[in-house]
């Protein structure tokens, strides 16, 4: 495989939307408990892929990852879904790829690619004994040597 | 010696044909390095009251290293495949350009390299869809002759 470290992308990634969509983000799969806020407000999930190696040899040529971040929004009274919640993520996730994809340089070790992002359907989860409703923007990192 | 099967390549390196100075890596290579060498091309001497031929002649044909160069130096590029450099800017050469290397192919498992004595390299500017900017290599084997006439194709290091 490419000579490269998984929690080094979901540092990556923990960067690119810590704070900028959420404060509450958690790398690898959703907690098992939840603090108030996640209840209230929401988090993401951030989760990565399998990486593919481009390389014969070395892990020096070049690699990329599906990454996937999972939003967790909160519903309002009987269970119904929130639209400027859930609207506010999205947007907020969308403005925080475009954010990195345009600050990005060169010589970066990760790009987000623009044209492999893409979102999945609305669906309801369950965490903690606490109902969600979820929606899974992925997009491909590419890691550049 | 024992019975070795040799997989998995490490590293391909070059230096100059016939010198004893040390090999410079190529690393950044992608996936799909290729080893090939086509079936000798036969002229058969046929018989006239015989089904099978008299004789059978065989010529050969030598032997091939492709693949794809996506991870480089500007300043690599001219030593394999000529125009120039200044200012971290790449000038490519305005004809085809070739050049004659000793390339080692080293292996991790099995025996330790195949050395191409003189190989004839050649690259195109390469790339598919979401794929790199590549070089696709093309190295051929020619004959090698050394100091003492003697000829030489390709070696295999069997020293793991």
């Amino acid at each position: 495989m490419i000579d490269e470290s998984r929690i080094n992308i979901y540092d990556f990634l923990y960067n690119v939307f810590y704070g900028t969509v959420t404060k509450n983000v958690y790398a690898a799969r959703e907690p098992q408990e939840l603090t108030k806020s996640d209840v209230k407000d929401g988090f993401v999930v951030l989760i990565v892929g399998e990486l593919n190696d481009a390389s014969e040899f070395k892990g020096e040529t070049y690699g990329s990852v599906r990454c996937y971040v999972e939003a967790y929004i909160p519903p309002i009274s009987r269970g119904r879904l929130d639209y400027d919640k859930y609207s506010s993520f999205e947007n907020a996730i969308n403005d925080a790829i475009s954010t990195q994809i345009a600050n990005s340089s060169n010589n970066d070790k990760y790009h987000i690619q623009e044209s492999a992002t893409l979102t999945s359907d609305i669906d309801g989860a369950t965490v903690a004994d606490n109902t969600f409703f979820t929606f899974i923007k992925s997009f491909i990192v590419y890691i550049c040597s | 010696m024992a019975k070795k099967t040799t997989l998995k390549p490490v590293m391909l390196s070059y230096r100059a044909v016939g010198s004893a100075t040390a090999y410079t890596d190529v690393s950044g290579v992608l996936k799909g390095l290729t080893i090939t060498q086509d079936e000798p091309e036969s002229t058969e001497i046929e018989a006239e009251f015989f089904d099978s031929p008299f004789y059978i002649e065989y010529s050969g044909n030598p032997v091939t290293i492709n693949f794809e160069l996506a991870n480089y130096d500007l300043s690599e590029l001219v030593a394999l495949i000529g125009g120039s450099v200044t200012d971290n800017k790449y000038e490519a050469a305005t004809a085809a350009f070739t050049t004659e290397k000793e390339w080692k192919l080293d292996f991790q498992v099995g025996n330790a390299s195949l050395v191409i004595y003189r190989g004839l390299a050649q690259a195109t500017l390469k790339k598919d869809e979401d794929g790199a900017l590549n070089y696709a290599f093309t190295i051929t084997s020619l004959v090698y002759t050394d100091s003492n006439d003697v000829n030489h194709l390709y070696s295999i290091d069997g020293s793991n």
